[in-house]
């Protein structure tokens, strides 16, 4: 608890300044600060909905006016908030796995196990990414906004495509990860 | 083959990859989808893609979900755990057991703004465990309560898995919430009974604590006041409906940042590490929503849920006798199983099943009373061996603590736990009688 020190607790081992590493490492290393920073941009994010909510409550229990749209701005802020935190969340190994059957398994097995299902996880990313696209595309063709403010739907869109890109990439990382424990 | 038998095998599959470690989001999805594509087509699934995943993660019924993490998060960063023990301890921190009896208390506090188990044990473990081993508790007792107490955090509202159940079977959350509040009540009352016995069978167990003085307790009692402000503002404002359960919880993390700022326990160091809790909770949550959105698309298309109702309901057996069924089937699966993962999966195929049986009550009454046992059931699945999330979490702040003898330390309260359901089961008013006022 309470550690910020860069990188991240339970990513690549740490790099000490100066020291003569491969593009690889170095690669992975950008990509998981890059990942931390979008997680904390999502939490400000949420932190803005947070105040904006009660602002409007006050608003419209006081002062009989709450700020328009409150509901659809939640949705939006909230969606490309939880989006924003996907990268982090898997450059840091919190998803959820049922460690129970598998916990016998030799380190190798495991090793080649997670090695499988992080290829299963960049695929799921990647499809999730280019049906987003898609998707976005289509909101921009139907010209399709929120009902109350009018906000284009097709933003909230590309910002999740740069998102979930960033899940992908991230994907790519772990599954470097996985090939240097197997290695080891 | 047909699509229930195709489905059925598919289900079993989804279960196989979860037991080899396929996180679970992942399994979901990968099964669903090719569930869904096969039955369907290929270009119905990528349809359902173009907009499905930015659906879930933009709802504002789920919104809720980020924001009452943050106001956990916010509390733990706060220090909320040590007012709340303190405060409890007060009052009984000076008789035989009451260290223990203090850490339910705060657990039962602290889960009052915070709907995580692990969250919840873990962050009063910081503050009782050391309290508990410096007047020479038993590491037993010591870790069991804590492992038990942090149990309440999902079942005092609000509560991340009554979120998640409420909105996977359309059903209120407010109601939920209220529904489960006397069931959390009398699950900190059968914890405490469970301690008072622990400690007159094994007196060496819960030595008494010295005693403070009296302006020393009325001080301590004072610094629990924010906490009971917040929790009564945020279900008090449901209840009434002066809000929605996402106000609600935008005001219970702005209150609990307000709290924190003004002891000033929060700095931006410890506001980015709330914020990245948020984020590794949040994530973790909603990946695997959006793997079980495809998985229930598919189970939809299967007939699954349909075809078990149809033969269990018709099967003519009393319909106590197939919800006790139920109930027995997610306790086993609850030993092996996480949480969230053992309610995205069952629920869709047991929903229809228990909505639909002859219990005496409107449907919408038995959804509410099935969600508040499921949460449960779930709850005591944190803390049953072989995999007690929570045992292992509280096991691993204990250094030099055998996992054997914290499960040995929980079993007591397991019983509680199971004494609750059946509580919960014969008597269904425990539970509604609230919900009736809104």
């Amino acid at each position: 608890m309470g550690e910020t020190n860069r990188p991240v607790k339970g990513t690549t081992e740490e790099l000490a300044p100066g020291g003569d590493y491969s593009l690889v490492q170095r690669c992975c290393g950008f990509f998981e600060r890059l990942s931390r920073s979008l997680a904390i941009m999502g939490g400000i994010l949420l932190l803005g909905v947070m105040g904006m909510t009660v602002a409007s409550v006050f608003g419209r229990h006081i002062f009989g006016m709450p700020i328009p749209g409150d509901y659809e701005l939640t949705e939006l802020a909230c969606g490309i908030a939880v989006l924003a935190f996907f990268p982090y969340c898997h450059a840091t190994s919190a998803n959820l796995v049922v460690e129970f059957f598998t916990s016998g398994l030799g380190t190798r097995l495991r090793a080649a196990l997670d090695g499988i299902h992080s290829l299963a996880f960049t695929a799921m990313a990647g499809l999730i990414t280019w049906r987003l696209f898609v998707g976005g595309m289509r909101k921009l063709d139907d010209g399709e906004t929120t009902l109350y403010l009018g906000i284009p739907v097709h933003w909230a869109y590309l910002l999740a495509v740069i998102t979930t890109g960033l899940l992908t990439l991230v994907c790519f990382v772990v599954i470097l990860r996985h090939l240097q424990a197997l290695r080891k | 083959m047909t699509d229930v038998e195709f489905g059925a095998a598919l289900f079993a599959v989804c279960l196989l990859l979860v037991a080899l470690r396929m996180p679970v989001a992942v399994a979901m999805f990968a099964v669903g989808g090719f569930g869904f594509a096969s039955l369907a087509s290929w270009s119905a699934f990528l349809n359902l893609l173009n907009t499905a995943p930015f659906g879930r993660v933009s709802s504002y019924t789920l919104s809720v979900l980020p924001l009452f993490i943050l106001m956990g998060a916010l509390a733990t960063r706060a220090g909320l755990s040590r007012k709340l023990f303190d405060a409890a301890r007060a009052c009984v921190g000076h008789q035989r057991g009451g260290l223990a009896v203090s850490t339910i208390g705060g657990c039962a506090g602290f889960g009052a703004i915070c709907g995580s188990s692990i969250a919840t044990g873990a962050t009063m473990a910081a503050v009782a465990l050391p309290e508990m081993r410096r007047y020479g508790y038993s590491d037993a007792l010591a870790t069991g309560t804590l492992a038990a107490g942090g149990t309440l955090g999902i079942l005092f509202p609000p509560s991340i898995i009554l979120v998640i159940y409420a909105v996977i079977t359309e059903q209120s959350i407010g109601k939920l919430f209220l529904a489960a509040l006397v069931p959390g009540i009398i699950a900190t009352l059968g914890y405490w009974a469970t301690i008072a016995t622990y400690v007159r069978l094994n007196p060496g167990a819960g030595p008494a604590a010295p005693s403070l003085p009296f302006d020393e307790r009325i001080r301590c009692l004072w610094k629990a006041w924010p906490v009971a402000t917040i929790f009564l503002a945020v279900i008090g404002g449901i209840y009434l409906g002066v809000f929605t359960p996402t106000e609600a919880a935008a005001i219970g993390a702005a209150a609990v940042a307000l709290v924190a700022l003004a002891g000033r326990r929060l700095r931006w160091r410890d506001i980015s590490e709330s914020l990245l809790d948020t984020a590794k909770a949040t994530g973790m949550i909603f990946l695997i929503l959006i793997g079980a959105e495809t998985f229930n698309a598919f189970l939809a298309l299967s007939q699954i849920p349909v075809a078990l109702a149809d033969v269990l309901g018709g099967s003519g057996l009393p319909p106590m006798t197939i919800l006790i069924g139920i109930l027995l089937v997610y306790l086993v699966l609850g030993c092996v199983m996480d949480s969230l993962a053992m309610i995205l999966l069952t629920v869709p195929v047991f929903f229809p099943l228990v909505t639909g049986l002859d219990l005496g009550y409107t449907e919408e009454e038995v959804a509410i009373w099935f969600g508040v046992m499921a949460v449960i059931v779930v709850e005591v699945g944190l803390i049953t061996p072989p995999i007690g999330l929570n045992v292992y979490a509280i096991n691993s702040l204990a250094p030099g603590v055998s996992l054997g003898e914290s499960f040995k330390g929980t079993l007591p309260f397991l019983l509680s736990g199971i004494v609750l359901l059946a509580i919960i089961l014969m008597v269904p008013s425990v539970c509604l009688w609230l919900t009736g006022f809104v």
